[in-house]
């Protein structure tokens, strides 16, 4: 009894402790929302107080109407939702031929695409931007869009989400009369859809916050994404530190509201395959 | 072996081509052909007015010059004091939250939700937020420091000293949780009746942790530690935001320099090179991940 009293007691100190490490974790999301309701005057003052002393709005609005946010914020969506897209379409019929069909030259080529996986991406910038260049793509969407939708990663991961479907399901499709695609389509795509759902966060994520990609392909303002543009707002602010938190909480809030609700499948699958860099 | 194939596997076989054709089209031309041009292009030089077919070959002429070039050399040194900090700090931290989160705590899905936060986060967005939180005259970084007593709170990412510190500070607190979330579903693999076994001996926390917990997951962990590594010699962003790989030299890393020579200075044969000591770095840590994972397997 008083052992078990004890373990308690432990468990409790140690869920206090870890909270208390957690909160420090979570420090700069919070300093960064109560600087964003601040007045700029505020800002600075110490001890820094978590609950602004008076509650200033007016950087959201300044945030949403003086320079190019809302533009920023429906170029990031655009390129998100093309490059999910795309990638789920061409990445699961890739996934879908290595994983089940036979086709001579499959090992050698997959040999050379796991090989290509280990390129750093940093490597590939500038023949991508020769190649865009004589493409005619550099300075639009397409040179963020068709590089997300060709990633390596994704077919590893959906890869192994459909090699785990029993084999006697696609037989019994087969049976039917099904041929591949429908077979792909309406036996493989519905079993594999939390594979699916893995891939859709983790390619969203990576395409939200993508930087380096849109700093070296993109030129023009107006179609600068939100981790572009964040960084030009950043600089013509200057020091407006309030205005600038009300922009980054812009940026990080629909990433933050995704991994939120999908937490556990998200923890799950990097805990499973890592996610890619 | 050679059989002829039946009209069944040749109708398989189209559809394999069929279904591996759009994305292997784009990845031939994304991520295949783009390596053969960096290959090639250490090796020569690039006139950009000719374009790719005013490319000259000159041998390892771009290799010899980075010998030369402070940047590089300043860059390649930064690296490495980044990845032998960042590793060790960040793997050991993400080791004793994993060994805390895998004990039965409450609010365990909270704590963990809560540590892997900044992961998922825009690193643009956390840089801004680091930039100011570390503002040398009034950030609330150096006002904790003040309040505690320190004479004269560093200048961080202003000070050449102190900027690759803030950098390192900011690396751990990002990956912490990434890193955490691996190792927390290696250790929960490790067989319950091993620690119930030594419990019966008498071991405390500590002696489990070292020698059953760090044991147990020695596959995960030394896979954790060579992405570790990897990732280290990937920063770009925040130094990108931040400093510039500034000040003077003092945070500029490999990828930082790579791009400068290629987008601000139009060296695309140093940027090659410089993008070839990269990928081989790459190449031999991967290498070593693919040997040791054979011999780290101990169950």
């Amino acid at each position: 009894m008083t052992s078990l009293h004890k373990q308690e007691t432990k468990k409790w100190i140690v869920t206090v402790l870890i909270f208390l490490l957690a909160l420090l974790f979570i420090f700069p999301f919070i300093w960064m929302i109560s600087t964003s309701f601040k007045y700029e005057i505020d800002v600075m003052e110490f001890p820094f107080r978590l609950i602004p002393k008076n509650v200033n709005t007016s950087n959201y609005v300044t945030v949403w109407t003086k320079g190019n946010f809302p533009l920023y914020y429906r170029n990031s969506l655009f390129v998100t939702v093309l490059t999910v897209l795309g990638d789920l379409c061409l990445t699961s019929m890739a996934a879908y031929a290595f994983a089940r069909l036979r086709f001579r030259g499959k090992n050698l080529i997959f040999s050379c695409y796991l090989a290509a996986m280990m390129v750093p991406t940093q490597v590939l910038l500038l023949p991508k931007y020769i190649i865009f260049g004589k493409l005619g793509i550099n300075n639009t969407h397409a040179a963020l869009i068709l590089p997300g939708i060709c990633s390596i990663f994704s077919i590893f991961l959906l890869r192994q989400f459909f090699m785990s479907i029993p084999y006697d399901l696609s037989e019994a499709a087969k049976v039917d009369g099904a041929g591949y695609f429908r077979t792909f389509a309406q036996v493989i795509l519905p079993l594999a859809h939390p594979g699916l759902v893995t891939l859709i966060l983790i390619s969203s994520i990576w395409s939200w916050n993508d930087y380096i990609n849109p700093l070296i392909f993109l030129s023009n303002d107006k179609l600068f994404t939100l981790t572009v543009g964040l960084q030009r707002f950043q600089e013509s602010n200057g020091t407006n530190y309030a205005v600038i938190m009300a922009g980054a909480v812009c940026a990080v809030l629909p990433v933050i509201f995704l991994f939120l609700v999908f937490q556990k499948q998200l923890v799950a699958s990097i805990a499973s395959s890592g996610i890619k860099g | 072996m050679k059989h002829k194939l039946t009209a069944a596997e040749r109708e398989e076989e189209v559809a394999g081509y069929l279904f591996l054709l759009p994305n292997f089209l784009g990845t031939c031309l994304l991520i295949f052909l783009p390596i053969f041009i960096t290959l090639t292009m250490g090796f020569s030089q690039y006139n950009i007015v000719k374009g790719l077919s005013g490319m000259k070959f000159v041998g390892l002429k771009n290799f010899a010059s980075l010998i030369y070039n402070e940047r590089f050399l300043a860059a390649l040194k930064n690296n490495i004091v980044y990845t032998f900090t960042t590793v060790p700090l960040t793997v050991g931290c993400a080791l004793l939250l994993a060994a805390i989160l895998n004990k039965s705590i409450y609010g365990k899905e909270i704590a963990r939700a809560m540590f892997f936060m900044p992961y998922v986060s825009s690193m643009v967005a956390i840089s801004v937020v680091f930039n100011v939180l570390f503002y040398p005259n009034g950030g609330p970084v150096n006002g904790i420091l003040s309040a505690l007593g320190v004479k004269n709170p560093p200048g961080w990412f202003i000070d050449k000293d102190w900027a690759m510190v803030g950098l390192i500070i900011m690396a751990i607190w990002y990956q912490c949780g990434y890193y955490m979330i691996i190792l927390l579903a290696g250790m929960q693999n490790v067989p319950q009746s091993r620690y119930e076994a030594a419990e019966l001996d008498g071991a405390n926390a500590w002696q489990k942790f070292i020698h059953m917990t760090v044991p147990g997951i020695s596959p995960t962990l030394f896979f954790v530690i060579v992405i570790a590594t990897i990732n280290s010699f990937k920063v770009f962003d925040q130094i990108n935001i931040i400093t510039k790989g500034g000040p003077g030299y003092a945070t500029t890393v490999l990828v930082y320099e790579i791009y400068r020579n290629a987008f601000t200075e139009y060296n695309f044969g140093v940027a090659s090179a410089i993008a070839w000591v990269l990928l081989l770095i790459v190449v031999l840590l991967t290498a070593l991940q693919w040997k040791g994972q054979k011999k780290w397997v101990n169950y």
